[in-house]
Order: C-alpha cells, then structure tokens, then sequence
C-alpha cells in the first residue's frame, strides 16, 4: 500500500495541527492519576498482612481481598506497575528502533531504503502474540522477554510514519541548504529532519503503549506471564473463576486495565495500528 | 512514486511476484526465529525437543536422530528442509506429529475466526458508511470506537459470559460440544454453531470497532472529494453516495488494513479458546507452551506465521485488483 494511503488510514487523514477535543484532557489526567499510583504502589510483600479470603470492599481493605487473604488494591496497584512498565519498555524500544530504521531509510541511499522498509514489512506481517508464547515457552513467563518481542516485533509502524514524513522533508530548503553549508547526513538527520519526524512517531506511542498492556495482560490471562510480578490479566483470570461470590475480586482488575487502555486509545485518537494488538 | 518514475517491473506480474517473494521472506523469517529459539532453550534443543524430564538415553536418541551434534548451519537447512515437506516434528506430550495435532486442531480455529473476521468487517464496515462525517463534528464517535477497541479481548468475552451465559443462561459457559449428547448429523453442528456464538461475538466485537474507526475516517475523507459533489449534484441519495461512491473508493485501503489485522486475530483467538475451553490452535499452543512442548509450540507458531503472512499477500493482492493504480504504480 503506498505511503501516504497509509499514513491517512492512521491518521485518519487529518494533519497534525488540529485542536484536541474536551475529553483528552479528562483522558490525560486519568492517565497521570494512574501513573501517579506507581509511588504509592511499593511495599514489600512479604510484610503484606494476610486478612481473611474473600472479604468485600471494606473498611482497610478499599477494594476487598483475594481467595488467599491478599489485600486486591495492592494486588491491582502491584498489577498496573507491570503494565506501566511494560507500555513504557515496549514503547521506547519501539521508538527507538523504529525512528533509527525511518531516518536511515529515508536519508540513506535508494538500495538502504528499500531493504530497510521491506525489511520493516516482514516484520510487521509476523504475529507478535504468537511469537510471545513460543519465547515464553522455551523461556517461561518473563517481563523483559516480553519487552523485548513485542518492541522488535512493532517498530515497523513507527518506521513507516518517520519515513513518510522524511520522505517529505528531504527535499525541503532548509535540508537543501544544510547540504549546501556541508552538513553531514548524520548531522542533517540529526538536528534537521528528527524534530519534525518525532511528531508522528511520538503519534503512534499512545497505540504501541496501549498495545503492550493487551499483550502483557492477555498473555497472563491464559496462565503464560511472568511467575514473578502480579499481572492485570492473571488477577482478572483468576478472579473470574470466584466471580459469583467474590465478584470485586473481578471487578478490580478489569477495571484498572480498562481504566489504563481505555484513556491511552482515546488520547491517541486514531484507529490503532493493524499490527498492534492482540 | 508518481507515474512519471515508473520501475520496468511495474505492473500486474511484477506486484505478484513481489508479494510472493516477501510473502516466503517473511514465513523463512518465522522459521529461523523458531529454529534460533529452539536453539537457544535452556538446557540445549535435545531438552528443548524431549522435555525436561527425558532419560539420557532419550536425549542420545534424539542428538543423532535429529543430528543435534551436527553443525548448526547444517541442522538449520535441514530444520528448513523439513519445514519445507510439511514435518513439524513431534510433540513429545501427544506422541503424535505436530502436523496432525494442528490439522486436527485448525477446523475449531477456522470455524472461530472465519465467522468473526466476517461479522467484524460486515458491521464494522456498516457502522463506517453511518458515522463518517466528512465535516468532523461527531468526533467523540472515534473516540468511543478506538476506547472499546482497547478493552482486552478477555475483558468482553468475560462480560459476554456473565451476561449471556451466567446470567441469562442462553449460552454454555465453556466447551464445543456436549458430552453427553449423541453426535453426528446436524443437530450436532447446531449445537456447535450454538456453543459458538460468544466466542465469536467476543472475538468479533473488539475487531467491529476497529474496523469502523478505520472505515469512518476513510470514508469521510472520500466524502471530502470533489467527485462525491457531483454524485450529490446529480441527485443521488445520501446513503447511495456513501455506499456506491465513498465506500467503493476507500474499499482498497480498508481490505489492506483489515486483512493486516488478521494477525491480531490470530492473537485474540488464544485467548478467546483459553476462556471458552475450545479445542482449537490457540489452546493447543498455550497447553502446550505451559508444558514445554516446545516442538508443538514451534510448529504453531510457524504455521500461523505463515497463515498470516498468506493472508497479508493475498489481501495485497485483492486490493491491487479493487484498485488498479497499485499494480499500475507498485514499485
């Protein structure tokens, strides 16, 4: 599909300057709040007070505790510190990888260009759920595996917006005149052409983010997670199976995962990319 | 590439060919990946193949069957080779070939996701044709589509069960046939159908949204075209425009993305079949990943990956034929 038909499919053919609608502010300060619960979120867990099993939302327990006695608004902080730290791990590295891919592709030579983009087509036509479970399979459940699949595995969106918009650029006069004043093509990528490639890369972190928590919660969900960090997906998994008589024990998780993908997606304000989620 | 700087391999062969080779390109990619990460298994690819429980004798058996003492470059052609006829290897929980146990599998697999692909485009791309809105005034619709497309597939299939299965009692919770029903004939398939709805709807609801959020904003920026002007100028109704102008003309990007979406389906599907305890590849693979199966594992996910990448080509090539100007052009 040719470029520019793909930028508009993403960014549903609007340009960047637009003004953002009332509802992103209310999306933005339910993010911060949650972001804010990560300092709050510590504790060390073995010095957790085991209360009774399935106590509803209560008095010392805001939001009830678990089949094993455990207080659920940690369980649900401790969950939403894994998913905030995997957003943030998969969408630096996706970033990361994906900005250096557009750059080079667009300020390199023809030859760099066309394997890199084709290089990021392949990439992006391999499912990177699927490929979680074979790594969490020969590895077990780990965060940082995970991290690194699904942010190798979707650099290709970001690639593809900082091409495009490179695309654009490179024949405009102030790239021709840093050219002419000897700039070198590390230094016009560098300074020239990556401030204004950010504005749609940076576009897309709200979709890669959002998309890593899916990931992240769906693969705990059906019991493949990290053993070692509390998960959404594992505490809604888990939940669900006491939901007729413990049902805050549900509630809570989907709630928070919700309350997280549901603002990010919003804010984002586009259609997701087709290669990002599960 | 404007049509002034077309390529000698522009054009209708030159597009196939194309696609095929990144198409084998991408499935090879997969088959390394799964090769390296067998490789790399702890304990070394004889445990990986047998599991952590094997005699020594066993994982003897194993090297010098598979020539695991081989060089790597050899083992690697030749895990290619295998992959290439069809022989995935065996899974050492089943005692059974990998192919049969996914051949035995893909029906339950299809008959999930084949429906909800069908029923995600249908009322995806009919919500699209109602609430595009070329002059962005109902924005907050895009909003709402791209906040239910970010609820975790789990998340509504759980509501889905609360509400049609635990609380109505429509719909079983869990499974793909009655145990203790007769089986055969069509009464059989009825029940399937039957026990199939949730998780299908489950599947299909979060790609619906998805679908719309893209067809919206393709169509309303058709509708900003001047051709549609003249389509209203010579008196057709607002639903014609939109259907047989606007529509037809966003159609070539929507299959692109919507057939690029079928690797996330694929996603969702394991979850969707962990949850409904349907006896499909994603449970298979999930079962199987918790055991360290890992030559079922690999062999799934190299056959998905090249079902998706199957896909990718040929919705590539269905949108070349909607729209003549990307064989015209492809470069």
């Amino acid at each position: 599909m040719r470029p520019r038909a793909l930028r508009d499919a993403v960014t549903g053919g609007r340009g960047a300057t637009r003004r953002a609608p009332p509802w992103r502010a209310a999306a933005l300060l339910v993010l911060v709040a949650l972001l804010a619960l990560w300092f709050v979120s510590g504790g060390d867990p073995s010095k957790r007070g085991m209360a009774a099993p399935f106590l509803p939302p209560g008095a010392g327990h805001p939001l009830g505790t678990d089949d094993l006695g455990r207080d659920l608004l940690l369980e649900v902080l401790r969950g939403l510190r894994t998913s905030l730290a995997v957003g943030v791990g998969v969408t630096t590295l996706a970033l990361a990888v994906g900005i250096a891919v557009g750059l080079a592709a667009g300020l390199g030579p023809p030859l760099a260009d066309e394997l890199l983009m084709r290089a990021a087509d392949i990439v992006a036509s391999l499912p990177t759920l699927v490929i979680a479970i074979l790594v969490a399979a020969v590895f077990g459940g780990s965060i940082t595996a995970l991290v690194l699949v699904l942010g190798l595995g979707r650099w290709p969106l970001v690639a593809r917006l900082v091409r495009v918009e490179v695309g654009s650029l490179r024949g405009r006069e102030f790239v021709l005149a840093a050219r002419a004043l000897g700039a070198t093509p590390w230094r016009i990528g560098r300074v020239h052409v990556l401030p204004h490639a950010l504005t749609p890369a940076l576009s897309a972190s709200g979709i890669l983010f959002g998309g890593a928590l899916v990931s992240e919660a769906a693969l705990a969900f059906v019991g493949l997670g990290d053993p070692s960090v509390t998960s959404l997906g594992q505490l809604a998994a888990n939940g669900f199976s006491f939901v007729a008589h413990a049902p805050w024990m549900w509630i809570a998780p989907v709630a928070a995962i919700v309350a997280l993908t549901v603002p990010v997606a919003m804010l984002a304000d586009r259609p997701p990319a087709p290669d990002s989620m599960a | 590439m404007g049509p002034d700087a077309l390529p000698p391999w522009a054009g209708w062969p030159g597009l196939v060919l194309r696609r095929l080779a990144m198409g084998l390109l991408a499935v090879w990619v997969a088959a390394s990946l799964g090769f390296v990460l067998v490789q790399a298994a702890p304990g070394g690819p004889a445990v990986a193949l047998l599991g952590e429980h094997a005699a020594a004798g066993q994982l003897e058996e194993v090297t010098r069957a598979y020539g695991l003492d081989r060089p790597l470059a050899q083992q690697y052609l030749e895990w290619l080779g295998r992959l290439a006829r069809g022989d995935l290897g065996v899974s050492y929980r089943a005692q059974a070939p990998v192919a049969t146990l996914i051949a035995e599998r893909a029906p339950v697999t299809l008959a999930l996701m084949l429906p909800a692909l069908v029923l995600a485009s249908a009322a995806g791309i009919a919500l699209g044709l109602v609430a595009a809105d070329p002059r962005r005034r109902t924005r907050w619709v895009a909003g709402v589509l791209a906040g239910v497309h970010a609820v975790p597939s789990y998340a509504v299939a759980q509501v889905l069960v609360l509400v049609f299965a635990l609380g109505l009692g429509w719909f079983p919770v869990q499974g793909l046939v009655d145990a203790h029903a007769p089986g055969g004939g069509v009464a059989n398939l009825l029940e399937m159908a039957w026990r199939l709805t949730l998780p299908v709807l489950a599947l299909a609801v979060l790609q619906c949204a998805f679908v719309a959020l893209l067809a919206r904003a393709r169509i309303a920026e058709e509708l900003r075209q001047p051709y549609i002007a003249t389509a209203r100028a010579k008196g057709l109704s607002e639903g014609a425009v939109r259907r047989r102008h606007a529509l037809a003309n966003a159609a070539p990007p929507l299959v692109t993305l919507i057939g690029w979406r079928f690797g996330a389906i694929v996603g969702g599907s394991v979850v969707i079949e962990t949850l409904f305890a349907l006896p499909g590849l994603g449970r298979l693979a999930v079962s199987s990943a918790l055991a360290r199966d890992i030559p079922t594992v690999a062999g799934i996910v190299v056959v998905a990956c090249a079902v998706v990448v199957l896909v990718n080509t040929v919705v590539d090539l269905v949108a070349a034929v909607l729209d003549p100007r990307i064989a015209r052009t492809a470069a």
